[in-house]
């Protein structure tokens, strides 16, 4: 390979544009960023204009020979009908509450491989917890199915201890979904709150300690600031993930508790929709997310540097 | 207290939270021994038969297929973007940087059905059929993302004098890339390709909305689970998820000891001897 | 004797950062066969020159030539001066063999060649048996001598040499310092040598260029650096210094009167270091190095005497540091051979001999 390269440079054209790339800053620039802007404009910038436009449609696709018809009916039909209006505020609300039951459930767990188990298990402990997320949000959901049911594992141990009432109604509702997407968030959660943990000095907490400083202290004053950008990570992720979940919320949720993503989905989903108004509801979605995750990570965020 | 904290109710909430992450899956895998035709416990009669059936089950074995067609293409794609996106980040500073950086990982962000249906919108606009390329392209605008920081976590620890040594002793910018950096770089080239491979596998909400009439895994247990369930459902799951998990793993592995050999020669400096 | 045509030339380099000028207007020819050093502070411009004649920087104006070939506007992979960086950049992928062979394989050279270029070199830096190892398997002197050796094996117009002992321990850096020197002389190749490090730049180097504010402000030897520094930036730079403020009252013939606080001094006008000669009644500095006194009383007339009182002194087996402080309160640092028997606080007698100062205008 190299010596082809080589061989290349008897050829004056290669010579001279591998010298003027080495030499011209301009040429650089101009091969550095084709792709990116291409990419870019591709994927993310063309799509949302594209989007944003379409949510000011009449219909679409717009039908042959006529021009689009532009409108405001696709954002007002949002606030009109309280089912939207309800299954957008849902989602937030679930969100929020599963972004912090996720925290609360991953903290001790990162706390304890970053922190507290021996240095050399560190890793393996860490690809124990991260294996099962190597699997696809459908069969988790099946396996929490599984689990759920009726006539399902968790039913069927109560019945054998003896619990009387069963089959107790676990799935399809809020709680069996909110144990399914916490087992989806899980390591989204953990491996900031990892990262940031294990960056703690562990001679800071010793020290604390030293100064009698009680656990729950060291927790609150030094722990807890000093993770604080694993958290704010940790959270904004899990937020946008779960606020964007489409298809644990059909499989394992209630029939009554549309989340508003689900709802968007559908519009496009179903056959003779209208995607002007999933449009419009997709670009209330994404900056309504944005907007809480950036007000929550503005708040929270350490401000500057070297400060703990 | 603190010590028994640290010592027993620390340990005991990692194990719980194993148990709560794995006794899903291995309940699953026993279901699909279960000699019935319904998912239900307990389990009296066992049988291998689901297992046998589905790998003859046409429709799986089509989708699995296609699983995996899609999962390379959009990994291949995904690579050969993110590196040359990763080494404009590296160039470029300030302000430019800070731009490039939140536009490419933009994707990331957004609410994943917002970013399906918007590139479905967009590519019905431009002319694309829905179906396997449009998949493998969606997928890709969702590695991209990962890809770019995989590479460019690496690219940061690349010492900085080695593409210039390189250049001083009179190789040009392709040799560079070719001999210096792209070596150097493999072992986040790797992760990211298997990486890319599994997020690929696993992805529905961009199969389900940017698909044709083919089905890719996810999509097709998606479907078959809103129709009513039975042990072979959690059969072919199970194997599916041996074969992700194993994947995985071993991706993991296979990583971490190729960076580490790269990365020694650089940090253990010149102090130690 | 020397080469007409000079290794490297550079002519009126300038090149700044914004309003910061790290290269003013730097002119300078090296010739063949010798050790240069470009010594100075971080910030003085040396690392920039280097990386400007290798083409890693490029100046806003001048010209560079290396064996009289203008290479200004050449890509910096066509130019022939190679260098050994200051963390090595050692590729980690590849052996020491590939590392020192990978200079030649750009030139096309056959394998075959390559391999006998490399043990060669292998040889020179004596590290015959490490060919197939991987840097990460070497210690920091072995891959400070394997960057050597990459950067001479396509034998080089020149090998420039940016800090390259900055990352070793102190003993280590003395070994190499004898080191390179006896590879200089063996391969006779043009070193051009970067540091901040006076002791480094003096055991070195043939020659040396003390950089400041992106000005070469002296180019000489070191002897001459040294005895005769032509800046006060020099004379404070380069060793331990003793600096007295004067004045020129009166110039006979070939000596100058100085009035240093009360006192005058008679000294040679031929040691006048710097380049502008002083006016009458203009100031100037007087710079006398520590090792320049002796203690007692002076039995020659000519000698300038000082009394002052001894602060400190630390023993250092061959020679005794001594902190004294003179009448006008001024504090000097004294080098004496021991035995000292002089006591903390005792007043001393100081003289020097007038041709062992230097006289700085400006």
């Amino acid at each position: 390979m190299t010596s082809l390269l080589i061989h290349l440079r008897r050829f004056s054209v290669y010579r001279g544009l591998t010298d003027l790339y080495a030499r011209s800053p301009l040429a650089r620039l101009l091969i550095v960023s084709i792709v990116p802007l291409l990419w870019i404009l591709g994927t993310t910038a063309a799509p949302l204009a594209q989007m944003v436009i379409v949510s000011f449609y009449e219909s679409f696709p717009v039908a042959e020979g006529e021009t689009a018809r532009w409108t405001l009916a696709n954002y007002a039909s949002f606030f009109e009908r309280p089912l939207y209006l309800t299954a957008f505020l849902r989602s937030f609300v679930f969100a929020t509450v599963v972004t912090l039951l996720t925290l609360l459930v991953v903290f001790p767990i990162a706390y304890y491989i970053a922190k507290v188990a021996p240095r050399g298990r560190r890793t393996r402990l860490l690809l124990l917890v991260i294996a099962p997320f190597w699997v696809s949000e459908i069969i988790r959901s099946f396996a929490w199915i599984v689990m759920l049911a009726n006539r399902g594992a968790v039913n069927s141990f109560l019945s054998f201890i003896g619990i009387p009432g069963t089959p107790v109604e676990l799935l399809y509702n809020n709680v069996s979904l909110t144990i399914g997407v916490i087992y989806l968030t899980s390591l989204y959660m953990l491996l900031p709150l990892y990262a940031a943990l294990e960056k703690i000095d562990d001679n800071v907490l010793e020290a604390a300690a030293n100064l009698g400083a009680p656990g729950w202290r060291r927790f609150l004053r030094i722990v807890l600031p000093l993770s604080r950008d694993g958290v704010v990570a940790g959270c904004s992720l899990v937020f946008l993930l779960v606020i964007g979940l489409y298809a644990m919320p059909q499989l394992l949720g209630g029939p009554g508790n549309t989340l508003f993503a689900t709802t968007i989905g559908q519009i496009f989903a179903k056959a003779g929709a209208s995607w002007p108004q999933g449009s419009a509801f997709s670009i209330i979605l994404t900056g309504a997310a944005l907007a809480y995750v950036g007000l929550f990570v503005a708040i929270f965020q350490r401000r500057g540097r070297g400060g703990a | 207290m603190s010590m028994k904290l640290r010592h027993l109710a620390l340990p005991g909430l990692f194990w719980l939270f194993v148990a709560y992450l794995f006794l899903p899956l291995l309940v699953m895998a026993a279901m699909g021994f279960r000699d019935s035709n319904f998912v239900a416990f307990p389990i009296h009669s066992w049988t291998t038969k689901w297992y046998s059936e589905v790998l003859l089950d046409r429709d799986v074995m089509e989708a699995l297929w296609l699983s995996a067609r899609v999962a390379v293409f959009s990994t291949l794609i995904s690579v050969a973007v993110g590196l040359p996106v990763a080494f404009a980040v590296a160039r470029t500073s300030g302000i430019a940087r800070g731009l490039l950086i939140a536009l490419i990982l933009l994707p990331a962000f957004l609410p994943v059905v917002v970013s399906a249906i918007s590139l479905r919108i967009f590519i019905g606009r431009i002319g694309l059929e829905t179906g396997t390329a449009a998949i493998a392209f969606g997928h890709a605008v969702g590695s991209v993302p990962f890809v770019v920081i995989m590479i460019l976590t690496r690219l940061n620890t690349m010492g900085r004098n080695m593409a210039d040594a390189a250049r001083n002793l009179g190789a040009d910018d392709v040799i560079i890339l070719v001999r210096i950096v792209l070596p150097y770089l493999s072992p986040a080239l790797l992760g990211a390709f298997m990486f890319c491979l599994l997020l690929s596998f696993e992805d529905f909400v961009r199969s389900f909305f940017l698909g044709g009439f083919e089905q890719t895994f996810p999509v097709l247990l998606f479907a078959r689970l809103r129709f009513g369930f039975d042990p072979g459902l959690a059969a072919i799951s199970t194997i599916v998820l041996i074969a992700t998990t194993g994947f995985g793993l071993y991706a993991e592995r296979f990583v971490r000891k190729r960076s580490l050999r790269s990365e020694t020669s650089l940090t253990s400096g010149a102090k130690n001897d | 004797m020397t080469d007409p045509v000079p290794a490297i030339e550079m002519k009126n380099i300038c090149k700044a950062y914004g309003a910061l000028r790290v290269i003013d207007d730097v002119s300078l020819k090296i010739e063949r066969g010798v050790f240069i050093t470009l010594l100075g502070p971080s910030g003085c411009g040396k690392s920039t020159l280097l990386r400007s004649i290798v083409g890693l920087a490029e100046p806003d104006s001048g010209e560079i030539l290396v064996d009289g070939k203008d290479i200004t506007h050449a890509a910096a992979h066509n130019r022939p001066v190679k260098m050994v960086f200051q963390d090595y950049a050692l590729f980690p992928h590849m052996t020491v063999a590939q590392n020192i062979g990978f200079g030649c394989e750009m030139q096309g050279m056959e394998k075959g060649a390559i391999a006998r270029r490399c043990t060669e070199l292998l040889e020179l830096i004596r590290l015959p048996d490490i060919a197939n190892r991987y840097p990460d398997a070497l210690s920091g002197g072995q891959r400070q001598r394997v960057a050597l050796a990459r950067a001479l094996a396509p034998d080089p117009a020149a090998l420039l040499l940016d800090e390259p002992l900055g990352a070793l321990d102190l003993k280590l850096r003395q070994d190499m310092q004898r080191e390179l020197k006896a590879i200089q002389r063996r391969t006779g190749k043009t070193f051009v040598f970067v540091t901040h490090d006076q002791q480094e730049a003096m055991s070195m180097s043939d020659l040396v260029a003390v950089m400041n504010k992106g000005k070469i402000e002296q180019l000489d030897s070191p002897e001459n650096i040294y005895a005769n520094p032509a800046t006060l930036f020099i004379a404070d730079f380069v060793g331990a210094t003793n600096i007295f403020g004067a004045k020129v009252e009166a110039a006979d013939g070939d000596h100058l009167m100085l009035a240093v606080g009360d006192a005058r001094w008679r000294v040679p006008a031929a040691r006048v270091t710097s380049r502008g000669k002083p006016a009458m009644g203009e100031t100037v500095s007087v710079v006398i190095r520590p090792e320049a006194f002796n203690i007692g009383a002076s039995r020659r007339k000519d000698d300038i005497v000082l009394s002052a009182r001894l602060t400190d002194q630390t023993y250092l087996g061959d020679r005794v540091h001594l902190n004294v402080e003179t009448v006008d309160g001024a504090s000097l640092l004294v080098d004496a051979r021991p035995p000292v028997t002089a006591r903390q606080n005792a007043e001393i007698t100081l003289h020097c001999r007038p041709d062992n100062l230097a006289i700085i205008a400006g």
